[in-house]
């Protein structure tokens, strides 16, 4: 991150704002981020415990088809024994030899099946008629002073009462052994099928007593390593099978009497005894169960002529094995899934809060940063705009509004030249140009602005350029100088003005001087004049001549001495006596005045005078001078020259309403150094000069409203031009 | 033309052209001319009992005709002055005049102008210095006298009677009347009146 500006660092962030700012977002990201988190949790949730439930249904269904295994191999077996020929003879023909050899098959059927705890055939009148049972190692055979009649007992007359074909199978108990519960345990079950002569009369029962202790020990290996309960439940809802086996075979001792499903869970068992499979939660616990019905899968073939079951007794008779996994397990597993997922949320909310309260300061602190940047923009005392590649504002300050009567900001998107107007922007295109190329540049401009017309601005343009060298823009500063410039054009024109006045002082010094001096000799020969008309007596022709030319001489240095009171009167007042006068006759005069001297240097001079007059006001011995001076610098500057021809061209013409005298010498023309203080007082190139005929011909032309110019001729030397306005045409 | 034989045009002008040109000019015309070419040489030789005028330039190196004016005045030389300039202004012909300047005549003069000029000074000079000699003589009358004929001539000349002279001075009326015959002897008068005119000639008004 760099530095942070030292301007930019004095900026305050209101924290408050951000934190509030940073709650509010966080709080959103929280929210969208945790509905998809925790649908997505649930369906694990959901995904687990159907896992779980078909897990538990999956046990629940092996333990059913064990049972129904082991229900039908036992009726098979009964039905195997019912079928045998000993038995078929005996009930032919019964004598104790065919008793006792069925006794045998019983006892060698034992010996094979060490399920089985006893079988026995009890005759029609309930006495048994053989009885062979499994008495620890040993099978033994009742003889027959050891049989009983079992004539009350429920399963004979259960049994007596069903149709050949038919099955009983008794309820799982446990060994009852002369009215008590025999010790350990003996969980049997008793089946029994009638037994019937062959000419149809009954002949009693055959009944196998099945220890169901294996099939309970099986059905506790399904469990075993797992966090879930195996319950087998007979239909009053008392456990055969249970964890807890102080549960197990309550029914059988009165003082268990409660300890049934039915008792401590009657929700639960009204819905095991209302449904025959299905899951459900109850208590802490999610319990899922199965009826079984052992005798409808009874499909072994029977001989039985008279169907094959007992329906009624098949659809009643049922158990019901269930599991039952403790809530705590249950949610063990859910959150073993969902464990990792509440703290993936919780960094991710940090994250979000610390991201979103960067975020809000950033946001903060660069509108904070901005208003400050504007306030201090909008109070700088210049026109701040910044104005991208397209030459349009994207940005103006307040200052704006006194010029364009615009408020802060409302040019953006305007074009450049609404503000500066056609040529202003004219004017400032090639700096925009400038700066576009990347080139900070600075310009002053006089611009016509909407709201206070005409103003003098100072510009500056600096290029916004990108890292990548590419200008996106420039800010314009643009500062109101128009009372700067106003008292800079003051200061130019006083000083103009004092340089005026200064020159005027110097030639009016000058001509004081000049007049001083000229008038000495003027006044000599004046006087000389009058001495000799004195001695000049008008007494012959030759005589009075002589005095006229005397008098002729004595005028002449008159004038002379006029024309210079007039200079010099005209550079102490500045007055002159306009009258209409013609350039061409001043010109005249002028070369007249200067042919002498022209001559002496053997200089030509030659003239190309307008054709007719050139009617001007002017004064005509202040115009002379003026000529008079041009005529003979040109004849002195050629009176140096070596070599070539040496010729002063005099030219007038009128343009509209100017009359102008052109003088052109053929001579070497002028240094610039010289050219370009010409019209200075006491700049000369002659050795011998005051360098004030320039000086006083400008003054007199600027007198008249005219002007005088100096521009090299073709040939090399110099052309004079004094243009005079005000002609008549 | 009644000036004298010994009045002298004095030319002082730092231009030789115009000095040389001045001089044959009044030459032609019978006046005598000196010439000087500076302020300085010429005070050095005027004295107060120069007869004519002076022609001064204003414009000279070292003094100016007005300072050489000024300096005339002061040093009681009595000519009058005609002051020459090349380049008049108002100002300089106001403080030429009243220096005591007779004419003020701007370069280039008209030469019978500047004539004229000379022989009003002329005159002028001559009437001034006739005044002068009979001053001096007057003077030289009343230097003669005594402190009483002083005191009379005094109390005469305030044209008080000698009886009012004697109560005046202390003595008797006879005594006035001699003090009084001595004066009008010694100052060479044979009235009271040209006695008063010897007085104010000598102690003007």
């Amino acid at each position: 991150m760099p530095a942070t500006p030292p301007l930019i660092g004095t900026v305050r962030v209101n924290m408050r704002q951000v934190l509030v700012r940073a709650v509010a977002v966080g709080l959103l990201a929280c929210v969208l981020v945790g509905v998809p988190f925790l649908v997505y949790i649930r369906g694990e949730v959901a995904r687990a415990h159907e896992r779980t439930v078909a897990r538990e249904r999956h046990s629940v269904g092996i333990a059913a088809s064990i049972i129904n295994k082991t229900v039908q191999s036992i009726v098979s077996d009964l039905r195997y024994l019912s079928g045998q020929n000993e038995l078929r003879e005996l009930l032919a023909d019964d004598t104790p030899s065919l008793r006792a050899w069925l006794a045998q098959e019983y006892a060698a059927f034992l010996t094979q099946k060490p399920r089985y705890d006893q079988v026995r055939w009890i005759g029609a009148d309930g006495w048994e008629k053989v009885r062979v049972r499994r008495e620890g190692d040993r099978i033994v055979t009742f003889g027959a002073d050891h049989l009983q009649n079992v004539q009350e007992r429920y399963y004979f007359n259960e049994t007596m009462r069903l149709a050949a074909g038919q099955i009983y199978v008794s309820a799982l108990e446990l060994n009852v052994d002369q009215g008590r519960v025999e010790e350990p345990h003996k969980p049997t079950l008793r089946v029994a099928l009638p037994l019937f002569h062959p000419d149809g009369r009954r002949a009693g029962i055959l009944l196998v007593n099945y220890l169901a202790t294996p099939l309970l020990d099986e059905l506790r290996t399904l469990i075993r390593g797992k966090d879930s309960n195996l319950w087998l439940l007979n239909s009053d809802g008392y456990w055969l099978l249970s964890t807890e086996r102080e549960d197990e075979w309550a029914f059988m001792f009165p003082e268990k009497q409660d300890r049934s499903l039915a008792v401590r869970d009657p929700d639960g068992w009204q819905r095991l005894s209302r449904e025959h499979s299905g899951h459900f939660k109850t208590g802490n616990s999610l319990l899922t169960f199965r009826r079984v019905y052992p005798l409808l899968h009874d499909d072994s073939p029977t001989p039985a002529a008279s169907g094959r079951s007992t329906p009624a007794l098949a659809d009643d008779y049922y158990w019901t094995v269930a599991t039952q996994l403790p809530q705590t397990l249950l949610e063990a597993e859910i959150s073993g899934i969902a464990r990792n997922l509440p703290l993936i949320y919780a960094a991710f909310a940090l994250v979000a809060f610390a991201v979103a309260t960067r975020l809000a300061y950033h946001t903060f602190r660069t509108r904070a940063v901005g208003t400050f940047v504007q306030h201090v923009l909008d109070n700088v005392p210049a026109l701040v705009a910044y104005v991208d590649e397209t030459e349009h504002y994207r940005y103006n300050n307040r200052q704006y509004e006194p010029m364009t009567g615009l408020p802060a900001n409302a040019l953006a998107g305007q074009h450049v030249s609404v503000v500066l107007g056609e040529a202003g922007y004219q004017t400032a295109l090639p700096n925009i140009r400038a700066v576009l190329a990347g080139k900070p540049v600075s310009f002053e401009a006089r611009i016509s602005f909407v709201r206070c017309g005409q103003r003098d601005v100072a510009v500056a343009y600096v290029p916004d350029t990108a890292t990548d060298g590419k200008v996106r823009g420039y800010i314009a500063v643009m500062n109101d100088i128009t009372p700067l410039k106003a008292a800079e054009r003051r200061e130019h024109e006083r000083q103009c003005e004092a340089a005026h006045v200064t020159r005027l002082a110097s030639v009016s010094e000058l001509a004081s001087q000049i007049a001083h001096e000229v008038n000495q000799p003027v006044t000599a020969i004046i006087t000389y004049c009058a001495a000799a008309q004195h001695n000049v007596h008008a007494d012959s022709p030759a005589n009075t001549r002589l005095r006229g030319l005397i008098t002729a001489i004595s005028d002449e240095a008159q004038r002379v001495s006029t024309i210079i009171r007039q200079l010099r009167d005209f550079v102490r007042k500045g007055e002159i006596a306009f009258v209409p006068v013609d350039l061409n006759e001043i010109v005249g005069n002028s070369l007249q005045l200067v042919a002498g001297e022209a001559a002496a240097h053997e200089v030509e001079i030659v003239t190309d005078l307008a054709t007719g007059p050139l009617g001007v006001k002017a004064d005509p011995v202040l115009l002379s001078l003026a000529v008079f001076n041009l005529v003979r610098n040109a004849v002195e500057a050629l009176a140096g020259t070596a070599v070539g021809p040496r010729r002063v061209t005099v030219a007038t013409r009128r343009i509209r309403d100017t009359v102008e005298a052109r003088v052109t010498d053929t001579g070497p023309g002028l240094p610039p150094e010289v050219a370009a203080r010409l019209f200075e007082s006491f700049v000369t190139t002659k050795s011998q000069g005051l360098g004030m005929g320039l000086s006083i011909t400008r003054t007199i032309c600027e007198a008249h409203g005219g002007r005088v110019q100096h521009s090299p001729a073709p040939g090399g030397g110099c052309t004079f031009t004094l243009a005079i306005p005000g002609g008549d045409s | 033309m009644n000036a004298s034989a010994d009045s002298t045009i004095h030319i002082v002008d730092d231009d030789d052209s115009v000095r040389r040109a001045l001089v044959s000019l009044f030459e032609e015309v019978g006046l005598r001319a000196v010439t000087f070419a500076s302020a300085e040489s010429f005070l050095e030789t005027v004295r107060e009992d120069s007869r004519g005028c002076v022609l001064l330039d204003v414009r000279m190196p070292g003094m100016s005709g007005l300072q050489v004016q000024q300096v005339l005045r002061e040093r009681g030389v009595m000519m009058p002055t005609i002051i020459l300039t090349a380049h008049a202004d108002v100002p300089m012909a106001v403080s030429a005049m009243s220096a005591g300047a007779a004419a003020f005549v701007e370069k280039p003069f008209h030469p019978q102008s500047l004539l004229d000029c000379i022989h009003d000074c002329l005159e002028t000079d001559a009437q001034r210095a006739s005044v002068e000699t009979q001053r001096r003589r007057a003077a030289r009358l009343l230097q003669g006298l005594s402190g009483r004929e002083l005191e009379v001539l005094h109390e005469l000349v305030a044209g008080k009677p000698s009886k009012t002279i004697a109560t005046v001075l202390g003595i008797s009326e006879k005594t006035v009347d001699v003090h009084r015959s001595n004066l009008m002897r010694k100052t060479e008068v044979r009235s009271v009146a040209e006695l008063m005119r010897v007085w104010y000639l000598v102690y003007p008004m």
